[in-house]
C-alpha cells in the first residue's frame, strides 16, 4: 500500500468538510440543470390558469430568462439558504423543509437505532456459531427479509394491521381528534401511528445489519487473537466480546453508509403511510413538477448521504485504532 | 521423586474430513517437570501445534480426543475438568506464547490493556493495579518507555515488540508452564536471539517450565534439556538434547540434523553435503501402514511395511519408535 | 456445484421459463377484460386462480406476463450499469493519476444523491417513460459500485508481476488490460451483477408501484399492485400474489449472489 504523506489533523478534516461541501454544491447544480431541461414546467399540471397569466407568473419567477442567469441568481439565494418558493405549497420552501424534515428524521433515526441493536445482535449470535441449525434459520430469515421490497411490505402491513384487524392505524402521524386529546393519549395516539411504518423500515434494516454483522462476526471468529483470548482464561463471553470489538469496525463504518438507501426506502414508506416527511414531500413535489422543493429534496438527500458518510469516517475511526490519525 | 508438573498420556486427536479420519495426534505421551524445558521438534503437519492448544484444551472445532487421552496438570486432568476450573488455569498457571503476535494480538485493543486483561481475569486487583503490573512486566520483557507503550497498539509496534508483549502477557501471572508455539518463526533473525535470550532469562528469574514447540534444532540446542521429535502424529524419539544430537537413532532426526547447515557442519567431518528429508509428510487422513516414516526412509525393508515400530527404550532416557533398534545391522552407511 | 449455488439456479430458471413461455402458460391475455358479466375485481375462484383486478383481468395471466417485463428491465438495465460501470471503473484505475482522481470526485457526487430521488425526479419530470426509457434510467443510475469495485479491483492488479511482465514483453496498453486484467475482474462483475438485478427489481415494482415506472396497461409487477388498487384491505389478492413473485424473484437473485460470493471469492485478485 502506498504510504500517504502525514498531515496535519485539523487540516486533514478541513479537506474533508471541503471536499463535502463541493460533493453538495455540484449535486444541487446537477438537480438544477436537471429540473430546467426537464420539458413542462410547474404549470403544466394547471390548465386552469391561462396563458398570459401563466407567462406573467413565469416571468415573476424568473424562468423566462436563460439558465445561467436563474443559476447565478439561485446560488446566490442558495448560499443564504433561500430555496425559493414552493409552487404546490404556496410557501417558501424551506418553511416546508423545516416542517418535513424532522418528521423523517425520527422516523430514520428509530428505524436506523432499532436496526443496528437488533441487527447486530442477530449477526453477532450467528457469527460464532456458523453452519448450525439457529444460524441457517436465521440466514434464511434475514434474507427473505433482505428481498422484500419496503413499499410491498408497507401495503401488507396495512392491509393486515390496519384494514383487516384495525389494530393500528394506516395512516399519518396522529388521528383527526388529536388536539382534544390529553397528553397520556396523545403520546399513545402518536406511538400507535409509529409502529407501522417503523416496522416496514426497520425490517430491511435489520436484515442489512444482520447480514453484515454476521459475515465480520464469523471473520473476527476464525482470527487467532480468539484462541490467545481463550488461552488467557477468559470466559466464552469474553472471548466473544474481544471477536466483537474487531468485528464492530466493518458495522460501524455501515452505519452512516446506510443513509442514502435509508432515505431511500422512506420514499416508499413515507408515500403508503402518508407519513408527511421528506420522501412524501419529493413525490408530491415532483408529480406536481414543484423544481424548488424538488431540487431541494435532492440537496437534502445529498447532505445526508454526505453526513452519513462523514460520520462513517469519524466513527470508524473511534473504533478503529489502525485507521485513526 | 515426585510427580511431574505435566503428563499427557495416549493424547489422540482426530478430525473428520472429507478425505476420512485425520489422525493427527495420535497416542502422544511425556512428561514435562516444573522448571524443565522440552522440545518439540518436527515438520510442519507432524502435529505438534496441535498437541501444544491440547493441553490447554484448545482444540479446533471439529477436533474429537480419544476418551482415554489424558493430560494432567498440577495434579488436575486438563481435559476433563469443569470449564471454570480449566479457565482458571488458562493463563494463569498455564499459559501459551503463540507464533504470530501480529494476529495472535487483539488489533483494536492496547498491549497494555490486554496484558492486563490477564491480571483482571484471575485476580481481584484493581483496574489501576492491574494496568501498572502490566506496564511493569512489559518493562520486565525489554520494552522500553513501556508506560507509553502500553498505551499504544499492535500495529504501533514492530515485530519484536509484539512479541515481546505476546511474553509479557503469557508471563505476567507466573505461571508454572509456558508453551512457547514457534516464538521466534515469524521475527527477523536478529531478533530471534533476542527473544530466546529474553525467555530464557525470565525462565531461570521466574522458575517456570518451558514446553517450545518448534521445527528449528537450532532453538532447541540453545533453550531445551530434552527433546522429543513428532512425527506424523507420533513421538518417534525421545532424548535428553545431548545425546540426542550426538546419536540420533531414528533415521527421520537424523534427516533432520543433517538438514541443518550449522549442526551439519559440526557434527561431521567428511565434507558431506547438506542433506534433505526426501519426500513431504503424508496426509494425516493416510498414514502409511507400518512404520509412518517408511515411505521416506532409506534404510526402509518389508517388516517396516507390516510392523509398526513402538517406542522403546535404549537408553535410561533415550526412546525410539524403529526397528533399526533390533536390527541395527539393517542400517546402511 | 455446491447446494447452496444450485437452487437458486433452479429457481432462477423457472423464472426465465416463465418469462419467456408466459403468453403460452396464460390462461388468458393480460390485458383482456370480460366482454360479458360486470367488470368487478373478484376473489381466487377456479377460473382466476389469482383472482381478478378492478378491471376484471386476469391476475394470473398479469403476474405471468409481468415477469417477463420485470425480469427483462432488471436484466437489460443491469447489463447497461454493468458495461458503464466496467468502463468506467478499468478507465480511472488503469490510467489512474488525475484522470482518476476526477472521476472518483465525480462518482462521489454521482453516489451523494439517493438513487430513488434521481429516478423519482427524472421519471415524473418526463413524463411517462417508455420502456427503453426506463432500462435506461435504471442502467444509468446504477452503475456507481461497478465502476468502484472495477476501479479498485484494476488499481490492485495493475502492479501485479504477470502484468507487469506482459508490459514488459511489449504487449500494447489496451491488450494487456483486456487480456490480462479484465478476466480477474470477472467474478466481482458476477457477483455485483446479480445482487444488482436482484435490487432493480424491487427497485422497479417500487417506482411502478408509485405510477412512475411501467406505464398502464403494461403489465409487470409493481404496475399491477399499483393499478389494482392495492390497498383496499378487501382485494388481498391483488397485492399479495405479485408481491410474492416480487419477493421470490428477488430472493432467488439474492441467493444466488450470495453463493457466488462464496464460490468465486471476488476481492481476493490481490491474493
Amino acid at each position: 500500500m502506498l504510504s500517504r504523506p502525514k498531515r496535519a489533523h485539523s487540516s486533514r478534516v478541513v479537506a474533508r468538510l471541503l471536499q463535502s461541501l463541493f460533493v453538495v454544491w455540484a449535486a444541487a447544480t446537477a438537480a438544477f440543470v436537471l429540473m430546467r431541461l426537464a420539458p413542462g414546467d410547474p404549470y403544466t399540471t394547471r390548465i386552469d390558469v391561462p396563458a398570459n397569466e401563466r407567462a406573467q407568473w413565469s416571468a415573476q419567477r424568473g424562468f423566462d430568462q436563460p439558465i445561467p442567469v436563474q443559476y447565478v441568481k439561485w446560488l446566490r439565494n442558495l448560499a443564504v439558504g433561500d430555496f425559493g418558493q414552493s409552487s404546490y405549497f404556496k410557501r417558501p420552501v424551506l418553511d416546508v423543509l423545516r416542517d418535513v424534515l424532522p418528521r423523517t428524521l425520527l422516523l430514520m433515526s428509530l428505524a436506523l437505532t432499532a436496526s443496528v441493536l437488533l441487527g447486530m445482535a442477530i449477526g453477532a449470535w450467528q457469527g460464532t456459531r456458523v453452519g448450525t441449525t439457529g444460524d441457517s434459520l436465521l440466514s434464511t430469515g434475514s434474507l427473505l427479509a433482505y428481498s422484500v421490497p419496503e413499499f410491498w411490505l408497507g401495503i401488507l402491513l396495512v392491509q393486515l394491521f390496519a384494514q383487516s384487524l384495525g389494530w393500528l392505524p394506516a395512516s399519518g402521524m396522529v388521528s383527526t381528534e388529536y388536539e382534544y386529546l390529553p397528553l397520556s393519549a396523545r403520546i399513545v395516539d402518536r406511538l400507535r401511528h409509529l409502529v407501522l411504518p417503523l416496522t416496514a423500515l426497520t425490517l430491511l434494516g435489520t436484515s442489512l445489519f444482520a447480514r453484515f454483522q454476521r459475515s465480520s462476526m464469523r471473520d473476527a471468529w476464525n482470527e487467532p487473537f480468539v484462541q490467545t483470548a481463550r488461552a488467557k482464561g477468559l470466559t466464552e463471553r469474553g472471548v466473544r466480546w474481544h471477536a466483537w470489538r474487531t468485528a464492530l469496525v466493518p458495522v460501524v463504518t455501515m452505519f452512516g453508509l446506510m443513509f442514502p438507501s435509508l432515505l431511500g426506502g422512506a420514499v416508499f414508506v413515507e408515500s403508503i403511510f402518508s407519513w408527511p416527511g421528506m420522501g412524501h414531500t419529493a413525490v408530491l413535489a415532483v408529480n406536481a413538477r414543484d423544481y424548488n422543493l424538488a431540487v431541494a429534496a435532492v440537496i437534502v438527500g445529498s447532505v445526508m448521504t454526505v453526513s452519513g458518510s462523514l460520520l462513517a469516517d469519524v466513527l470508524q475511526r473511534a473504533v478503529d485504532p489502525r485507521t485513526a490519525a | 521423586m515426585t510427580s511431574p508438573l505435566l503428563s499427557v498420556s495416549d493424547l489422540r486427536v482426530s478430525f473428520q474430513t472429507d478425505a476420512g479420519v485425520a489422525r493427527a495426534v495420535d497416542g502422544v505421551s511425556f512428561t514435562v517437570s516444573a522448571g524443565e524445558t522440552v522440545g518439540i521438534v518436527g515438520e510442519s503437519g507432524c502435529g505438534k501445534t496441535l498437541t501444544a492448544l491440547s493441553l490447554l484444551r484448545l482444540i479446533p472445532s471439529g477436533g474429537k480426543l480419544a476418551p482415554s487421552s489424558r493430560v494432567e496438570f498440577e495434579g488436575a486432568d486438563m481435559l476433563s475438568i469443569p470449564e471454570r476450573e480449566l479457565r482458571a488455569v488458562r493463563g494463569r498457571r498455564m499459559a501459551m506464547i503463540f507464533q504470530e503476535p501480529m494476529t495472535a494480538l487483539n488489533p483494536v485493543l492496547t498491549v497494555g490493556d490486554q496484558v492486563a486483561e490477564v491480571v483482571r481475569v484471575h485476580t481481584k486487583r484493581s483496574r489501576s493495579e492491574a494496568w501498572a503490573l502490566a506496564v511493569a512486566m512489559l518493562a520486565r520483557v525489554g520494552i522500553p518507555d513501556a508506560a507509553a507503550r502500553a498505551a499504544q497498539y499492535p500495529h504501533e509496534l514492530s515485530g519484536g515488540m509484539r512479541q515481546r508483549v505476546m511474553i509479557a502477557m503469557a508471563l505476567v501471572l507466573e505461571p508454572a508452564l509456558v508453551i512457547a508455539d514457534e516464538p521466534t518463526t515469524a521475527l527477523d533473525v536478529t531478533i530471534q536471539a533476542q527473544i530466546l535470550e529474553l525467555l530464557r532469562e525470565l525462565r531461570e528469574r521466574i522458575g517456570m517450565a518451558v514446553l517450545l514447540i518448534t521445527h528449528d534444532l537450532g532453538v532447541v540446542a540453545e533453550m531445551a534439556s530434552r527433546v522429543l521429535v513428532m512425527y506424523a502424529g507420533e513421538v518417534v524419539e525421545e532424548a535428553p538434547v545431548e545425546s540426542l544430537f550426538a546419536q540420533p537413532i531414528h533415521p527421520y532426526t537424523e534427516g533432520l540434523l543433517a538438514a541443518v547447515p550449522s549442526l551439519a557442519l559440526a557434527s561431521q567431518t567428511t565434507q558431506e553435503r547438506l542433506r534433505t528429508i526426501p519426500g513431504t509428510v503424508p496426509p494425516p487422513t493416510a498414514w502409511p501402514s507400518g512404520c509412518r516414516f517408511r515411505d521416506r526412509c532409506e534404510h526402509a525393508w518389508e517388516r517396516c511395511a507390516t510392523d509398526a515400530p513402538a517406542l522403546v527404550q535404549v537408553q535410561p532416557a533415550h526412546r525410539v519408535r524403529c526397528h533399526l533398534v533390533q536390527e541395527p545391522e539393517r542400517r546402511r552407511t | 456445484m455446491s447446494r447452496r449455488l444450485l437452487w437458486p439456479l433452479a429457481a432462477l430458471v423457472v423464472f426465465l421459463i416463465i418469462a419467456a413461455g408466459a403468453p403460452w402458460l396464460s390462461p388468458a391475455a393480460p390485458n383482456a377484460i370480460p366482454t360479458e358479466g360486470i367488470i368487478a375485481s373478484s376473489p381466487p375462484s377456479a377460473a382466476h386462480p389469482f383472482g381478478t383486478d378492478p378491471s376484471g383481468r386476469d391476475v394470473l395471466s398479469r403476474v405471468l406476463h409481468g415477469t417477463r417485463i420485470s425480469l427483462g428491465i432488471a436484466l437489460l438495465s443491469v447489463a447497461i450499469a454493468t458495461t458503464v460501470g466496467t468502463l468506467f471503473g478499468a478507465l480511472s484505475g488503469w490510467i489512474g493519476g488525475r484522470l482518476d482522481a476526477i472521476l472518483m470526485r465525480l462518482l462521489d457526487v454521482a453516489l451523494s444523491v439517493p438513487r430513488v430521488l434521481v429516478l423519482l425526479c427524472v421519471s415524473a419530470l418526463w413524463g411517462a417513460l417508455p420502456l427503453p426509457g426506463l432500462v435506461l434510467l435504471l442502467g444509468l443510475t446504477g452503475w456507481y459500485d461497478v465502476a468502484r469495485l472495477v476501479r479498485g479491483d484494476v488499481f490492485a492488479l495493475k502492479d501485479r508481476e504477470f502484468v507487469v511482465a506482459a508490459r514488459a514483453m511489449g504487449t500494447g496498453e489496451t491488450r494487456v488490460l483486456w487480456r490480462h486484467v479484465l478476466p480477474h475482474i470477472w467474478p466481482t462483475l458476477v457477483v455485483t451483477a446479480t445482487l444488482g438485478i436482484a435490487h432493480t427489481i424491487a427497485l422497479e415494482a417500487g417506482l411502478s408501484f408509485l405510477g412512475l415506472g411501467v406505464q398502464p396497461p403494461q403489465a409487470s409487477w409493481g404496475s399491477i399492485l399499483s393499478d389494482g388498487s392495492a390497498m383496499v384491505s378487501s382485494r388481498w389478492w391483488i397485492t399479495l400474489f405479485p408481491g410474492i413473485a416480487i419477493v421470490s424473484a428477488v430472493m432467488t437473485c439474492n441467493a444466488l449472489g450470495d453463493a457466488l460470493r462464496e464460490t468465486l471469492a471476488p476481492g481476493q485478485v490481490a491474493a
